[in-house]
């Protein structure tokens, strides 16, 4: 048996980081201090609201471990609040111990309360300054915690969606201060920009091209996939199971993300720009890419022919994917080879249901060790060591 | 006729195809509906410009041809076919039963289920009307010549009866009834809460189970076959796209859409309470099948486990005894005989979807043959035929 983080720096590609109530008002200019997300008491339960008593969410853990380390189902635990949840969920110098212990060099983090591509603040905030200068505040926040953990920790920042122009000028400034990628949500219709098929979007994909920042679509980052996501379950499941039947077909759902964007021909424009499908898990992508040819030779093959290849040969070199729980029947490395061992990354999810937890590289131990060395140091860390370059 | 290559190759006694299509011809209703009907029955008007189904004095859907091959046997792309051609220009096997068979005798088929077209994949449309009197009888005079062409047939064809989803207890009787006329399966709506009744999940629909499962009946899920899936289907794509690209996209992402009926089918221990129950995912193809199993069995570990404890094995473990699903297009880029080991070579159908698009035509045996002959001639047989013998009593 390998142990796996004597034989590479393990990197974690999801995992989240609840946001500290004072995230915002601690940073807040003058004048604003009463504006920007803050968490306040309502009949007894603590809720995130934002400008005049708008409500982004109840400010809950973020997470199913206990303070103890025990680790509950989703629903019952995930009204419970921040003095509930472990606290590497949120404060980051026990989530550096924890790191150690479980032998991981570095974590990529997403968001909790804003919405975890951010949408929160696009939706649900309508002065066009605030709802700016929360994206910043949230931004410079995740910048000193990434100084501060000397790059152990990879926070993934969001965009003001909003606006193409805001979001060009903010991934410029986000490189500047170090970013690895950004975090963008799946649906910029729902804000009032145009959608990613637009070429009005073009501007930012070639500045995320050329600063090297992958853009990563975590699955349910949008009002519209947690809508399919509230539609996944027959309401008459167990409330347990609702759950369960929403987490695996989100998963599938983030093939929209990359049907779409092979399909816009956005790769042949940006040649280098890559994007991560984040928390999607891997073996559903077979399957994509070669129906993702089927599908448009037979429906648009004036469309097909207008791109420089065949849609599923754009992955390889443009998509990235996170797993953790798979197996594939016992022959993993079939999968990786299938999906690519270039394109494939290790992830935990910690602290979200369904992460890996306790001891993730004890667990994954068993069906890394079945892998090709090669490949199995790619998936846990050299991929992401390369991508991110750290 | 087949070339006989290609029928060496597929070396199987029986070929059945488990999805095609009707495109409803636009008086297809007032046609076979008796007088005191024919003014209330769905027929086809111009409104606003545009040909659309109406029910009762109400459009409850667009009309269209609905098929993407021409009366010349030529395939056309979907969008102009979809939205720009008439009925009439398809080819006639789309509606006509004795064309159809032609067009089968000339692919090499046996016998072939045949699902609606433009009044819904799930005959939803005809759920859409308020007096539900009217919707009964009309689904019975559907389902009435759909049996009649059955027997014209002697079991060559198969169109699947439609179910009255907005109450229970009809579902039952009728059934019972298509039962009776000899029919082998019945095509239900995912979504009948869209319809006003509770959603399968709900112990109130144990009775129909019950009695589909005593009758065996399979219960037939096509994609798309709900209100709600359509309107999935039309969020799908991001706006911007060209329309054929839409429909690629819609399609693509329809097809992992059925995983919703695999799951929440497994997860409501429908199958515990009713284990000769069979459920068939129609068009969804079987390449995401494997990863949806995976992740259901950790789901529900890590997110219910009381509730796991409670059905009778791991969800993964229900698909094989409960569960088919069609193929056409997929050959698991040249490694057919894995992906058919990982979903299960009893669980197979195999499917052309005629006249449809991405449809297998023409030539649907040669086009599938070479990747078939991948397999071991028992999974090729059963899967081309056998499984379709025994599921539909054939």
């Amino acid at each position: 048996m390998v142990k796996l983080a004597d034989e590479v720096r393990v990197i974690d590609a999801d995992s989240h980081f609840t946001e500290a109530h004072d995230l915002f008002t601690s940073r807040a200019p003058r004048g604003f201090e009463d504006r920007v997300p803050r968490v306040v008491d309502i009949d007894g339960d603590a809720f995130w609201i934002v400008d005049d008593d708008v409500q982004l969410g109840p400010a809950r853990g973020g997470g199913v471990i206990n303070r103890f380390g025990e680790k509950f189902p989703f629903t019952e635990c995930h009204g419970n609040g921040i003095d509930w949840v472990h606290p590497a969920a949120y404060d980051p110098r026990v989530r550096l111990d924890l790191m150690d212990e479980f032998g991981i060099s570095a974590q990529v983090l997403y968001p909790s309360a804003i919405g975890i591509g951010g949408q929160r603040l696009a939706n649900e905030v309508h002065d066009p300054v605030l709802r700016r200068l929360c994206v910043e505040i949230y931004n410079d926040a995740m910048a000193e915690l990434q100084e501060w953990s000397g790059n152990r920790f990879l926070p993934m920042p969001v965009l003001p969606a909003w606006s193409i122009d805001e979001c060009v000028n903010e991934a410029q400034r986000l490189a500047g201060l170090g970013f690895r990628g950004v975090n963008m949500t799946s649906d910029p219709e729902e804000t009032g920009s145009p959608d990613f098929a637009d070429h009005a979007w073009d501007a930012l994909w070639e500045v995320c091209a050329d600063l090297k920042l992958p853009v990563h679509f975590h699955i349910g980052a949008s009002l519209t996939s947690l809508n399919f996501y509230g539609q996944y379950f027959w309401a008459s499941q167990h409330e347990n199971v609702k759950p369960a039947v929403g987490g695996s077909m989100l998963f599938l759902n983030n093939a929209r993300m990359v049907i779409n964007s092979i399909f816009a021909g956005i790769f042949d424009r940006h040649p280098k720009l890559q994007m991560v499908s984040v928390e999607s898990g891997i073996g559903w992508i077979p399957f994509i890419l070669e129906t993702m040819d089927y599908e448009l030779w037979e429906n648009a093959p004036q469309q097909a022919a207008e791109l420089a290849r065949m849609p599923s040969e754009y992955f390889k070199d443009h998509w990235y994917a996170t797993f953790w729980f798979e197996h594939a029947g016992g022959d993993l490395q079939n999968l990786i080879d299938r999906v690519g061992e270039d394109n494939v990354l290790f992830e935990t999810d910690f602290p979200h249901p369904t992460c890996l937890y306790p001891e993730p590289l004890d667990t994954v131990e068993d069906k890394m060790s079945a892998l090709r060395p090669s490949t199995r140091r790619k998936v846990l860390g050299d991929n992401a060591a390369a991508l991110y370059r750290v | 006729m087949v070339p006989v290559e290609a029928l060496d190759q597929l070396d199987a006694p029986y070929i059945f195809d488990a999805d095609s299509h009707w495109c409803e011809p636009p008086d297809l209703f007032i046609k076979l509906a008796p007088p005191e009907y024919r003014d209330r029955v769905p027929r086809v008007e111009t409104i606003d410009g545009q040909r659309m189904w109406v029910f009762d004095g109400h459009p409850v859907d667009t009309f269209g041809a609905g098929g993407v091959i021409g009366r010349d046997g030529r395939k056309e792309s979907s969008h102009r076919a979809l939205h720009e051609w008439d009925h009439e220009e398809l080819h006639i096997a789309a509606w006509d039963p004795t064309a159809r068979l032609e067009v089968m005798d000339e692919c090499g088929i046996d016998a072939q289920l045949i699902f609606p077209g433009t009044i819904g994949l799930g005959g939803q449309d005809l759920s859409l009307a308020t007096d539900p009197i009217l919707m009964r009888r009309t689904i019975e005079i559907y389902n009435d010549t759909m049996a009649q062409i059955q027997a014209d047939s002697n079991d060559r064809l198969l169109p699947l009866p439609l179910m009255p989803a907005w109450d229970i207890n009809f579902c039952i009787e009728e059934a019972q009834r298509v039962a009776r006329l000899g029919m082998r399966g019945v095509n239900m709506t995912s979504d009948p809460q869209d319809l006003g009744s509770p959603d399968l999940a709900s112990r109130a629909w144990d009775p129909f189970w019950e009695v589909v499962s005593d009758l065996g009946l399979p219960v037939h899920f096509h994609i798309g076959a709900s209100v709600t899936a359509m309107t999935w289907f039309g969020k799908y794509p991001w706006d911007s796209h060209a329309e054929n690209t839409k429909l690629a996209i819609g399609g693509t992402l329809l097809f992992i859409g059925n995983a919703r009926v695999v799951v929440n089918t497994i997860l409501s221990g429908m199958f515990d309470r009713h284990p000769n129950l069979k459920v068939v995912s129609v068009e969804s193809g079987v390449g995401w099948i494997p990863f949806i199993l995976e992740a259901l069995d950790y789901e529900m570990s890590e997110n219910a486990p009381q509730e796991l404890a409670e059905l009778h094995k791991s969800p993964s473990e229900y698909f094989k005894s409960n569960l088919y699903a069609t193929f056409w297009f997929e050959n698991n880029r040249n490694k057919l005989p894995e992906l058919v080991d990982a979903v299960g070579e009893d669980n197979i159908l195999f499917a052309t979807d005629f006249p449809h698009p991405t449809c297998l035509y023409p030539a649907p045996l040669e086009t599938v043959a070479p990747k078939m002959s991948t397999l071991s001639s028992e999974a090729r047989r059963k899967i081309m035929g056998e499984n379709a013998r025994k599921l539909y009593r054939l």
